[in-house]
């Protein structure tokens, strides 16, 4: 897919949609060579394998939030389910083990699975669905823990993500890119993969054929959730605690990282690779906008404003001289 | 008797007394009529007669109120689309029932996908060499793996008549009835023809029902043509033995002739006026060029073109939506500077 | 389903908002005599004005069948513009807050129209890049305001001895009673949140009166959120936050569809009453904000099926 774009872009040389469609790998360059020269340590080897690892429980959740984009839904609760998933799990196996690692996914999973039938079965827009259940969320996390973290004081489990099965390389990394390769599976090669994307771009037709619309959206948040709940795994192994306030930040990036990495926000179009784009591209910001010594705040600010403009981006090819409805 | 062997009776289809109304309106009104195997029929009528809405019960996409269908001498009742689908009967809509961000390939077998699967996982180098068997058979020159996004309305097209055959094989279906809803409405003319000769090479694989608003099409591509009017079935022509001329008074109940347009009572130009509107030059960045033209008073200009031609854009900006980016509008001698749909109304 | 049915269920739908709120009143005030006591309820009119005043903005930008997420981070900005000038100011930072509001209404009504962005998405960005720059202006801690002519604005009265802070809800609500009901743009609200097609091709400027709306909007809430400088004697950063679930919950529990087009400023009053009397009522019971949060999310669900009774079925919802 990725050589598609590239020979495109040189057999139909510079027309604007396929420039749109090489940003992100641009964008990427340009941000890895901007740091590295700006401050030269981003490039090392170490300060790579911090973006990395940090980068992987990021990539599991905004993996599973382009099922929903994909069908041109969202989900706005990624970041509270993240929280809840691992508090649940970690306040009945506070020593960590196979018991708190499935008890998380079957959490998330189970989260997934309400936001999808809520979104289905009241009929009302996944945003409002997805807005409401991430506050229910969070109130969850914080309810059982009263705000506090649950700290997981158990080698074992902080081996997960913090042990190296090979020497250098974080277990973390090598977990999510396992789970990712089997999403990019199911996304590319089952028919509910297909499906879900073919919803995305024209759910008429495709109702036409007999397929149950609504039974693949609610999969989409299934997966979603499912994500979730493995990623809360990850990153409880991780910190060594199940974090019981995640804030918004983790549901920003998510969005930016899935909307800048080309998955179009109308559905129908993008995938997880492009999504993986974005995850590099925004945890090398992340990452050496603060090495550069710039604070949290002034990356919100850019981050929302390449928010706007990636997704302006992608309305562009819908606005070309054409009338549009513009709720 | 020939007749009793399935798959080879001559009657493929029969219609008896179907009726269908609408809230208001009678839509259709006791339509009888048989189809033979490997038929190309065609509907005519004007708006309103009643082709869409027969179309749309054939194909299962509504029921009818009253009336009966056969398919190969057995009841046909279909609930929906899909199952008028595995039935062996497909519709080719006007707005196009393909899924532009998936391949080829997955069009061809989308929703019917089960004999490639494997636990939920799709074999995709047989859907792929599948799909080229058919592609080949029909003569396109078509990459299955490509994103149907990529290829033109015309060549969509044709792939959702393949679809049909897809289907009916995958159903063993010897003979797919296929009904095509005014496909030759958006096509420009070199692929008009091209569809009314596809259409005529692959009737002896299947049986095709084709709607269209020009006559000359119906005469060319089928051997019997039905006439519907006010939602009833008013009479059967044989293209080879009729002209053209004798179906109008069926459609429309009167003779077509020159009184229709009132030549008598035309006025003549008169090249001295001042033209009511001006339009000099105007171009719209990818849409149309230079186009220049002159309206006066009294006169009714028709714009045409074929799809593409940009003849809507054009329209759309005289009446406002949009700006032009260079040229000039001229109303009653004054130029208009700014196009909106409130200054366009208002003039 | 047919006219007449829609029509009873639609009417129905409305006495829900007002049945919870005698509800709520009967379960609190059985369970907290003190809940029913004459200072609650004032301390329940002086909470309800800030929500009630940027509900009334929110109320036209959902009729237009657009959302403000943002509206939460909007009243934070104000609060810190309107607190900032207040040492120079006086009451008068009230107006600068009120601009400062415009100007973010601008922005966002620019983005959805010109850029196209749905406003779900557009508003999200912006509420991070506002609170961002909240953070950034206040580095970090709150303002704390002394102007004694800033404070009085919250405290004070300049109509016959009754609070500002019930008199200025009041004018705010009729004025928008007046813009929605009385008067050309509020017809075009209404006709741009049923079928914003036919709007466009009619001729009217969708775009402007978009903007505009936002704009309105954003000046309401800039107001909303330098009353809440004035009401706490500070302007913090994430302060607003707190206000934009119950906001939408307000507008949505007062009857206005996610896609607009119907209900009114009327029904928003009686959402506001309702949510701030559930939200004085969980504060009795002595519930975390977390809960209040659930509890609030829970009412947006239900405030949005009930207020989608009765609609056509014809819009797809994704």
């Amino acid at each position: 897919m990725r050589n598609l774009a590239l020979k495109n872009l040189l057999k139909k040389g510079l027309k604007t949609e396929n420039l749109i469609e090489v940003l992100p790998y641009l964008l990427l360059v340009g941000i890895f060579v901007f740091f590295a020269i700006s401050y030269p340590p981003f490039a090392r080897i170490r300060n790579i394998t911090g973006i990395l690892t940090v980068s992987s429980v990021f990539l599991l959740v905004a993996a599973g939030e382009t099922f929903p984009i994909l069908m041109g839904s969202i989900d706005l609760s990624v970041g509270a389910m993240l929280s809840s998933s691992a508090i649940v799990a970690a306040y009945f196996f506070p020593q960590g083990g196979l018991g708190m690692i499935v008890l998380a996914i079957v959490v998330g999973f189970l989260s997934g699975l309400v936001n999808g039938l809520l979104v289905v079965l009241l009929k009302l827009p996944s945003f409002i669905v997805t807005l409401a259940m991430m506050y229910v969320y969070v109130g969850i996390a914080t309810g059982l823990t009263n705000g506090y973290n649950i700290s997981i004081r158990n080698r074992d489990f902080a081996w997960i993500s913090t042990g190296q099965m090979i020497e250098g390389i974080p277990n973390v990394i090598i977990w999510s890119l396992i789970v990712f390769a089997v999403f990019v599976f199911i996304s590319r090669k089952t028919v509910v993969g297909r499906y879900i994307l073919a919803i995305g771009s024209n759910e008429e037709s495709v109702k036409k054929m007999g397929i149950n619309t609504n039974k693949y959206r609610i999969i989409a948040f299934m997966f979603s959730g499912l994500l979730v709940g493995i990623a809360s795994v990850l990153l409880s192994s991780y910190l060594g605690m199940a974090p019981s306030r995640l804030g918004d930040k983790y549901l920003f990036n998510t969005l930016i990282a899935v909307v800048v990495g080309g998955t179009s926000i109308m559905g129908g179009s993008g995938g997880l690779m492009k999504t993986l784009i974005g995850v590099l591209l925004i945890s090398m910001f992340d990452n050496g906008m603060s090495l550069i010594g710039s604070t949290s705040n002034v990356q919100n600010i850019a981050k929302g404003i390449l928010l706007i403009a990636a997704i302006s981006l992608v309305m562009l090819p819908h606005r070309r001289g054409r009338l549009l409805l513009t709720k | 008797m020939d007749e009793n062997i399935k798959g080879n009776n001559k009657i493929l289809f029969e219609i008896k007394g179907i009726e269908r109304s609408y809230p208001g309106v009678q839509a259709l009104k006791d339509v009888t009529f048989n189809i033979n195997r490997n038929d190309v029929i065609g509907f005519a009528g004007e708006n309103g007669a009643g082709k869409s809405t027969l179309l749309k019960l054939i194909a299962g996409v509504e029921s009818p109120d009253k009336g009966e269908m056969f398919l190969e001498g057995k009841k046909y009742a279909p609930q929906s689309f899909r199952e008028a689908n595995t039935l062996g009967v497909s519709m080719v809509f006007q707005e196009q029932n393909l899924v532009q961000s998936l391949t080829v390939y997955e069009n061809l077998f989308l929703s019917h996908e089960k004999r490639f699967q494997v636990a939920g996982t799709l074999k995709k180098r047989q859907m792929i060499s599948e799909a080229k068997r058919y592609l080949e058979s029909f003569g396109l020159d078509i990459d299955p793996r490509k994103e149907v996004s990529r290829y033109s309305f015309h060549e969509r097209q044709m792939l959702e008549i393949i679809r049909a055959f897809v289907i009916a094989d995958m159903y063993k279906i010897k003979t797919p009835l296929i009904l095509l809803d005014e496909p030759t409405a958006a096509l420009p003319e070199k692929e008009r023809e091209i569809l009314l000769d596809r259409i005529k090479s692959f009737s002896n694989k299947a049986t095709f029902i084709f709607v269209s608003h020009r006559l000359s099409e119906l005469m060319n591509a089928c051997n019997r043509i039905l006439i519907l009017k006010d939602g009833q079935l008013v009479g059967e022509v044989d293209p080879e033995v009729s002209e053209e001329r004798e179906i109008h008074p069926l459609m429309v109940g009167r003779e077509l002739s020159a009184d229709t347009y009132r030549v008598e009572d035309q006025k003549e130009f008169n090249g001295d006026e001042d033209p009511v509107l001006r339009v000099r030059n105007l171009s719209k960045k990818g849409l149309y060029d230079s186009v220049s033209l002159e309206v006066r008073r009294g006169e009714i200009l028709g714009i045409g073109g074929l799809i593409g031609s940009g003849k809507k854009f054009l329209g759309e900006t005289l009446f406002g939506v949009g700006e032009p980016t260079e040229g000039e509008i001229i109303i009653d001698g004054h130029s208009v500077p700014k196009t909106t749909i409130r200054n366009m109304t208002q003039l | 389903m047919d006219n007449q049915n829609r029509k009873l269920k639609f009417s129905l739908s409305k006495l829900w908002t007002p049945l919870l709120l005698v509800v709520l009143f009967l379960i609190f005030g059985l369970q907290y005599p003190t809940f029913l006591s004459v200072k609650n309820f004032n301390n329940l009119l002086v909470q309800m004005a800030i929500l009630l005043i940027a509900s009334m903005g929110m109320s036209m930008v959902v009729l237009m069948g657009s959302i403000d997420v943002s509206v939460g981070a909007t009243i934070t900005i104000t609060a810190v513009a309107s607190a900032m000038v207040s040492s120079a100011l006086g009451g008068a930072s009230i107006i600068v807050g009120m601009i400062v509001g415009a100007l973010v209404g601008l922005i966002n009504g620019l983005l959805a129209t010109f850029l196209k962005i749905p406003t779900f998405l557009s508003t999200i960005a912006m509420m991070g890049i506002l609170n961002g720059t909240a953070v950034l202006i206040l580095k970090g801690s709150p303002y704390n305001v002394h102007s004694e002519s800033f404070l009085a604005v919250a405290r004070g009265s300049f109509l016959g001895g009754i609070s500002n802070l019930i008199t200025i809800p009041i004018i705010v609500v009729l004025i928008t009673i007046i813009i929605t009901k009385k008067t050309v743009l509020g017809r075009m609200i209404y006709a741009i949140g049923n079928n914003e097609y036919v709007c466009q091709y009619s001729g009217i400027s969708v775009v402007k009166i978009q903007t505009f709306v936002f704009m309105i909007h954003g000046s309401l809430v800039g107001l909303a959120g330098a009353l809440d400088a004035s009401m706490l004697e500070a302007a913090c950063p994430y302060c607003g936050d707190t206000y934009t679930l119950p906001i939408i919950a307000i507008v949505v529990m007062g009857g206005i569809p996610l896609s607009g087009g119907r209900g009114g400023p009327i029904g928003t009053v009686l959402g506001a009453m309702l949510v701030t009397v559930l939200i004085s009522g969980l504060n009795f019971m002595g519930v975390t904000p977390e809960f209040r949060n659930v509890a609030m999310g829970a009412l947006i669900i239900a405030g949005a099926l009930m207020s989608n009774v009765g609609r056509p079925k014809i819009i797809t919802v994704k």
